[in-house]
């Protein structure tokens, strides 16, 4: 918000996620993969990289949330008014980030859910991976199962459009999130 | 007794200096706008006030306790924001009632005060809107009430109507000055119209690069101005080459006027001649000149009369109906009436 320089860098690192193939992620991950084997195989290896590809989304929904408000006078104000860092945090920063906040979450679960190479790579049973073994054991079950899947994700979007519908603010940016994510879908399937 | 005291208080961004030994004492129940161009400090000075910034050096107190060093939510300051700062998840009410709410006041008294202030900004049928649903003026007398609604012990009001039109902007500034001697609460008025500031306030403090350059009353400022900088920044002034000459005589492009302002200076020094529309006269004993523009502006009327002599124009005040049978291309004389002039010394390169 204050540092444009530091906007821009940020920028930049949260879209390479995207200009990196996933495969290319992969690759380094071999690479350290005899340091780190323990942390490789434990359950929780997935959310560094599950928090890098989202980062996009999440960064975004929230800026452009905080673009559309005022956010430093709302706070200006707030502590003018006796509130405390946390009161404020409280009942000025989150209710009027609310929905970019709910939006990045969404995506969030989005991204994760579509996500196959990493989770291939690391040979965790996630949801994409399970579908892609499915379908080559039952191709008929396992079409289904894909088709259900979009379902379910296209669902998501519905409810988080009207979740947010309330406020125009972060609409636009959400439009915007909503496109990369659905691409990032297409390239994973 | 609520007074604000600023003691030479200094204040710099990295390389940039915005405030430098700037003094000012703000009195019980008083109004003064901080007036200057853009840059020179004034929100600054007011978020200093507030306790969003802390002064590098110098002092601030209230009530003349020291508060340099006490965090914006700990002090007791009512603050109006040039951009619109109502919560927009909140109705106008609940921004009203929020600096009560920190305040732990009980509910029963909360909702009292919330009714009497919105009573007093006229705005009781709102009460259950949302910021969004108002206009930006209303918006603006909720954000005041919302920084009253608190008792505070100064108000400070960063530009508060700069986001508006003319006229809703001169109907709230007189709103705003009815409700601060109705409160009698101590203010700080931070605008960069000058206009504004000589309607409502008490006083004005004029800045420039972060100095203090006058402090007066309304008129002091307007028709005596200490210096070049305030004449030129408050109202209008012609300006006019003068030599100066013995006993505070000095001649305008050979013309003969006295200035008592100039028995300071040194006979025959060069200088800067300023005076208002007002105190020139059409058809005097004077300058020759044509009138370029009859201005009509409802009170009076402002001519326009380019000099013959100095390819230059000024501008006459006249009072209602002075100016009828004034056209333009009318050749005419222009008398000037030095009594209340400014002069300023031309700076020369030393020799
Ligand atoms: N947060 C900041 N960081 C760096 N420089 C600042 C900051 N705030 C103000 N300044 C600088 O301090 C000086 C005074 O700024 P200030 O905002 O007080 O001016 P102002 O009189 O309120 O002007 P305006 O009429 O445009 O609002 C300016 O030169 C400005 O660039
Ligand atoms: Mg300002």
């Amino acid at each position: 918000m204050r540092l444009p320089k530091a906007r821009a860098l940020i920028e930049f690192v949260t879209v390479l996620p995207y200009m990196i193939p996933a495969i290319a992620l992969v690759a380094g991950i071999f690479v350290i993969k005899p340091h780190a084997r323990w942390f490789l195989n434990s359950d929780f290896s997935l959310i560094p990289f599950y928090v890098v590809l989202s980062l996009p989304f999440t960064y975004r929904s929230i800026d452009a949330g905080l673009r559309a408000i005022d956010l430093r006078t709302l706070v200006d104000a707030s502590r003018s008014l006796g509130a405390g860092w946390l009161y404020t945090l409280r009942t000025v920063i989150v209710p009027n980030l609310r929905t970019s906040i709910i939006s990045a979450s969404f995506l969030t679960a989005a991204v994760v859910v579509g996500e196959f190479t990493i989770a291939d790579t690391l040979l965790k049973e996630t949801l994409p991976r399970f579908q892609a073994t499915f379908t080559a054991r039952e191709p008929q079950a396992g079409y289904l199962l894909n088709l259900l899947a979009l379902l379910t994700t296209t669902l998501l979007f519905i409810l988080l459009s009207v979740l947010t519908r309330k406020r125009d603010s972060s609409r636009r940016s959400f439009a915007a999130a909503l496109l990369a994510a659905e691409k990032h879908q297409e390239t994973a399937s | 007794m609520t007074t604000l005291d600023f003691i030479s208080v200094r204040k710099t961004f990295g390389s940039n200096v915005a405030l430098e030994g700037f003094d000012l004492d703000v009195r019980e129940g008083e109004l003064i706008s901080l007036l200057g161009p853009s840059g020179c400090g004034k929100t600054t000075a007011l978020r200093i006030a507030a306790g969003f910034e802390f002064a590098d050096s110098g002092a601030v107190l209230v009530a003349g306790s020291d508060i340099t060093r006490t965090p914006a939510h700990k002090r007791n300051m009512g603050m109006v924001f040039q951009s619109y700062s109502l919560f927009p998840n909140l109705t106008v009410a609940n921004n009203v009632e929020f600096g009560l709410r920190t305040r732990d006041v009980e509910k029963g008294a909360r909702h009292r005060r919330v009714a009497e202030m919105l009573d007093l900004v006229q705005l009781t049928p709102f009460a259950d809107r949302y910021p969004h649903q108002l206009s930006g003026g209303q918006q603006q007398r909720v954000a005041l009430a919302r920084a009253l609604a608190v008792q505070p012990q100064v108000l400070l009001l960063d530009e508060p109507l700069s986001a508006l039109d003319a006229k809703v902007r001169t109907a709230l500034r007189d709103e705003i000055r009815r409700i601060q001697t109705e409160v009698g609460i101590t203010t700080l008025f931070v605008t960069h119209d000058q206009e504004e500031a000589l309607a409502i306030s008490d006083r004005i403090c004029v800045m420039s690069s972060g100095r203090l350059e006058q402090l007066g009353t309304p008129t002091e400022v307007y028709r005596q101005p200490t210096t070049a900088f305030v004449a030129r920044f408050v109202g209008l002034m012609n300006e006019l080459p003068a030599d100066v000459g013995a006993a505070g005589e000095v001649s305008v492009l050979g013309h003969r006027i006295d200035v008592p302002s100039a028995r300071a200076l040194a006979h025959g020094t060069s200088a800067h001649v300023l005076v208002r529309p007002e105190d020139m006269v059409l058809n005097g004993d004077g300058l020759a000149g044509s009138v370029t523009s009859v201005t009509f502006q409802g009170a009076g009327t402002l001519v326009g009369v380019r000099l013959d002599v100095l390819d230059r124009l000024v501008s006459i005040d006249m009072a209602r109906g002075e100016a009828d049978g004034v056209s333009v291309g009318d050749r005419v004389t222009v008398g000037i009436d030095g009594s209340k002039a400014v002069i300023e010394p031309v700076e020369r390169p030393a020799a």
